[in-house]
């Protein structure tokens, strides 16, 4: 699932971070595999961007950012990449 | 003299430490050949003292923008500048875990550092326990715990500086560094390295930061959210416009006063026109910015620090993202109509260099308030005092037509120039929300203080000088003729505007108003004196409230209705005023952009007016 997917309030952990050039941005966010993260809240009115939560801090993200984030819910087990 | 150069993350508290280390001896320039700021400082310990260097902030060596950039170039030491002596590692306690990315890379390097945990009282209170002994011993370097805003640590942090700086280093820096350090590998590897650190240093996890989450509760509502950032951005645009209003009446009083006392002290002739109507108005014509410069970058930097311009930012970006801009871009744009000159300086909260150059070009199309009495006398002389549908006064209704051109052009142009010259994709937002703080006085005056110097110094020389080509325009040659001495009909500005007027002839202007309109580009409000001076209305000047009066019943008795009608719609395009041209080429660094402005405002000018006038012709 991708992140613009995601629910409210639900923790989440990120499978796989898409899209090359971006790549770098995400990893100044601290958003890598295996981190945890969950959507805080949405921009009033238009639900875009989100608020997300992860370890690290708050960040603010558009939809179309979010969606090159793969995420999966955080009961399932998590894949280790090779 | 021994070179510290501060590095860290944005929001680590590298401008309170050097603010910390550096106290009032601060410089602001800009890096040679670029318009990254540039700060710099001295400090001193015991007999040794400290050249500061105030770094752009990074997240890591893999820079992408230009302030990153020129960070990278100074820890590689590939730049063009003296090779620092030491860095000092600005960390933020209570984050740890993105600064320790940053250390490694620079310790991997081999440069010498040392690292300044910053704001440990922050962390204590939120039930950190870092050992800092362990820290040193894995990163090689000094650990320092501070807090730079109450100046906690900072003669430690020197000591230890010194210590580092005077040892010998040689960089471990190969040239597949820049490509290395982009490789999923070396990430996946130097992410591992922190996570030990992390679990080798720091016990205890962090405790929630209350204070930001119950403000954002009411930041961030659904329905307060909103009713908040109107209110907000609305006390901004009050004060800046009323707010700001005294200040300048006192400047310009104050100049006023300058130059009839200069006037009454010296002989008649070449030399006194020079200094009272070039010299000191010129510098009056600067300093008359400084309120709106000061009062804008005060709140700007008040919002910032207490952590509310990157909710403002949230908030306003799907709507700003639709005319391809970001969400900051409601302040420089909202400032911009009470003057061009503080919304083009303020267009530096926006980080990306593109967004930022598309800001700056379209501001000055929004409605300054210098136009306003431009506007107020052309519709008063143009447009019956009528209502419509019984309660809508039709004057009103075309200040407010005026008002929205502004904006619908500017957005339109943001477009335009998103699309075609720059054929960027939306740009990005992601970005870090940072925790609210209570806001430090002392460092938001600095900052202002600092901002308004570097305006006076940088864009008002310019702006002096090309007061003075004006003056000398509509002063020179002198009439021998009349005892009057220097009249504007026969100067070299009625000779410009006579040469110009079949270019403006389609637009309904004849020579007199295009004469009247090449003093307005000193200050768009001074067309309104200058028209008066070109059409001979004798009692302007004496009495203000007559003098408006026959003004406006000579142009309407002078001029079409098309023809006003046109001269306001130049207003809304036309390039005026120089200050703008010069706080341009501050911002951008060169003649190009304030070029490329000028042309295009120009163009648009004459085609919306040439438009206007046909049409109103026509009908």
């Amino acid at each position: 699932m991708r992140l613009s997917q995601a629910q409210d309030s639900v923790k989440y952990r990120i499978k796989q971070v898409h899209a090359n050039d971006l790549a770098s941005m995400y990893l100044r966010f601290g958003l890598v595999p295996g981190e945890e993260l969950l959507i805080r809240c949405r921009a009033p009115i238009f639900g875009d961007p989100l608020l997300i939560e992860t370890e690290s801090g708050q960040y603010a993200l558009t939809k179309s950012e979010a969606w090159h984030i793969e995420v999966e819910k955080q009961d399932v087990a998590v894949r280790v990449d090779s | 003299m021994k070179l510290m150069a501060l590095v860290g993350l944005p929001n680590s508290g590298k401008s309170a430490m050097f603010n910390s280390l550096t106290g009032n001896r601060q410089r602001v320039a800009n890096f040679p050949g670029i318009t990254v700021e540039k700060k710099s400082g001295k400090a001193k310990y015991r007999d040794e003292e400290f050249e500061v260097l105030d770094l752009p902030g990074i997240y890591t060596l893999d820079a992408a923008s230009l302030d990153e950039k020129v960070t990278r170039d100074f820890v590689l030491q590939r730049s063009k500048s003296s090779a620092a002596d030491v860095f000092v590692l600005v960390v933020d306690a209570t984050n740890l875990k993105k600064s320790l990315y940053l250390a490694l890379q620079i310790k991997e390097l081999g440069q010498k550092f040392v690292i300044a945990l910053n704001m440990m009282d922050l962390a204590q209170k939120r039930g950190l326990e870092l050992d800092l002994d362990k820290m040193q011993e894995i990163l090689g370097a000094p650990v320092v715990a501070t807090v730079a805003v109450d100046k906690l640590g900072i003669e430690d942090l020197k000591a230890k500086a010194l210590e580092v700086a005077v040892q010998d280093t040689t960089l471990n820096y190969d040239v597949n560094f820049e490509a290395d350090i982009k490789k999923p590998e070396y990430i996946k590897n130097k992410l591992q390295s922190v996570e030990m650190i992390l679990k080798e240093c720091v016990r205890s996890s962090i405790r929630k930061d209350n204070f930001t989450e119950s403000l954002d509760k009411v930041f961030l509502h659904p329905i307060m959210g909103p009713v908040v950032l109107i209110a907000i951005l609305l006390a901004l645009f009050q004060l800046l416009f009323v707010g700001a209003d005294p200040f300048i009446g006192m400047i310009e009083f104050l100049f006023e006063e300058l130059g009839a006392i200069v006037a009454s002290s010296l002989p008649d002739g070449h030399l006194k026109s020079l200094l009272v109507d070039g010299v000191i108005a010129g510098v009056g014509a600067v300093m008359v910015f400084l309120p709106h410069i000061c009062f804008l970058f005060f709140l700007i930097y008040l919002l910032e620090d207490f952590g509310y311009l990157s909710r403002a930012a949230f908030l306003l970006d799907y709507l700003m993202r639709r005319v391809g801009l970001p969400g900051k871009a409601v302040v420089p744009l909202l400032s911009s109509h009470a003057c061009a000159i503080p919304g083009i300086m303020a267009a530096r909260i926006l980080d990306n260099p593109k967004e930022r150059w598309i800001t700056m070009m379209i501001s000055p199309l929004t409605t300054c308030s210098a136009r306003l009495p431009v506007y107020t006398l052309l519709i008063a002389a143009a447009i019956p005092d009528q209502k419509i549908f019984g309660f809508l006064g039709l004057p009103g209704l075309v200040l407010l037509g005026l008002y929205l051109f502004g904006i619908i052009s500017a957005f339109v142009t943001a477009f335009i120039l998103r699309k075609s010259v720059l054929h960027t994709s939306p740009g990005h937002l992601m970005m870090e929300m940072p925790g609210y703080r209570v806001p430090r006085l002392v460092n938001i005056l600095r900052g202002t203080w600092q901002k308004g110097m570097i305006f006076v110094k940088k864009a008002g020389t310019v702006i002096v000088a090309l007061s003075i080509v004006i003056w000398a325009l509509v002063s020179f040659p002198q009439d021998t003729s009349t005892q009057e001495g220097a009249s504007i009909e026969n100067s070299y500005a009625a000779a410009i505007g006579k040469t110009f007027e079949p270019i403006f002839r389609p637009l309904g202007f004849d020579w007199r108003m295009t004469t009247a309109l090449i003093p307005s580009f000193g200050a768009r409000e001074v067309l309104v004196s200058s028209m008066a001076t070109v059409l001979s209305v004798e009692s302007f000047g004496e009495d203000e409230e007559q003098g408006m009066q026959s003004l406006k019943s000579v142009l309407t008795s002078e001029y079409s209705l098309a023809s006003l009608l046109a001269l306001m719609v130049w207003f809304v395009f036309s390039p005026q005023c120089i200050s703008t041209f010069a706080v341009l080429k501050k911002e951008t660094g060169g003649y190009k952009s304030p070029l490329i402005f000028g042309s295009y405002t120009l163009v648009l000018a004459w085609l919306f007016s040439f438009l206007t006038y046909q049409l109103v012709t026509w009908i």
